[in-house]
């Protein structure tokens, strides 16, 4: 275990610029999703067990704390799907310092609107907007 | 030096892994698509709190439905593999020692298996 963590540790102590923030950053919204994932598909699966047992697992998610956490979904999706394309982008085309400094900028252009678009839709029924 | 003489050295020589790396960066792609589709639609469009049983047996029933069960399996083939692959590479960069690396890899295989069929349990045989 206190070779795990000392892994873990070294992966994020060290000091590599917003690269290495991104990396941080993208692992964690992976793990985040992927978890959320199998979840899904048990509640999903709920379905074939007939309408009152599905409407009992949807009323689980209707829960604000849930809803809290769903903004952390949408954000974790959003951001990993942008942030990868970056990933690809620098992958394949290894473009200059610069240009990857101006994609790192790109990524929270469209990350940031999104994900607030998506947190009001979610969050304003709970305080009885919208 | 720059970066793409450096790349350019390498060569493609196939394998399991370099596979796994090139699978990432398609599924990425492919996800991008339909996996933020799919959240855009659900969550902002029909919206978490509009989602019944109905909304889900209409689609998979309806004209459209030959279409979205489709839909719905590829999403969770390729959100899924996409997904374990990272988890396995998680593994791998954090547990060293062999016998629980083995241990961890083989569950995420033993899930990985078990919430496909699940899935594709789900959206082949719902008949509302």
């Amino acid at each position: 275990m206190g070779h795990v963590i000392s892994a873990f540790w070294k992966g994020i102590t060290y000091k590599g610029g917003p690269g290495h923030y991104a990396f941080i950053l993208h692992r964690l919204t992976g793990i985040g999703v992927a978890l959320f994932l199998i979840l899904h598909i048990l509640d999903n699966f709920i379905i074939m067990f007939g309408e009152e047992a599905f409407a009992e697992v949807l009323n689980l998610y209707a829960n604000p704390v849930m809803r809290l956490l769903e903004v952390f979904l949408i954000f974790s999706v959003i951001y990993h799907a942008f942030n990868g394309l970056r990933v690809i982008i620098v992958d394949f085309w290894a473009p200059s310092s610069h240009v990857q400094r101006t994609l790192w900028i790109l990524v929270w252009i469209v990350v940031i609107p999104l994900s607030l678009i998506a947190a009001w839709f979610t969050l304003a029924p709970i305080f009885g907007l919208r | 030096m720059s970066n793409r003489t450096e790349l350019s050295k390498f060569k493609f020589q196939g394998g399991f892994e370099t596979w796994a790396w090139f699978f990432m960066r398609i599924s990425g792609v492919v996800l991008l698509l339909i996996a933020v589709f799919h959240l855009l639609l659900m969550h902002v469009y029909i919206q978490v709190e509009n989602i019944t049983y109905d909304v889900v047996a209409n689609r998979w029933t309806g004209a459209w439905g030959p279409f979205w069960r489709t839909y719905d399996v590829a999403l969770l083939i390729f959100a899924l593999t996409h997904g374990f692959n990272g988890l396995r590479w998680v593994v791998d960069d954090y547990i060293h020692r062999a016998g629980w690396n083995v241990f961890f890899k083989a569950l995420l295989l033993v899930i990985y298996l078990t919430v496909i069929a699940m899935g594709a349990y789900t959206v082949f045989s719902f008949t509302g």
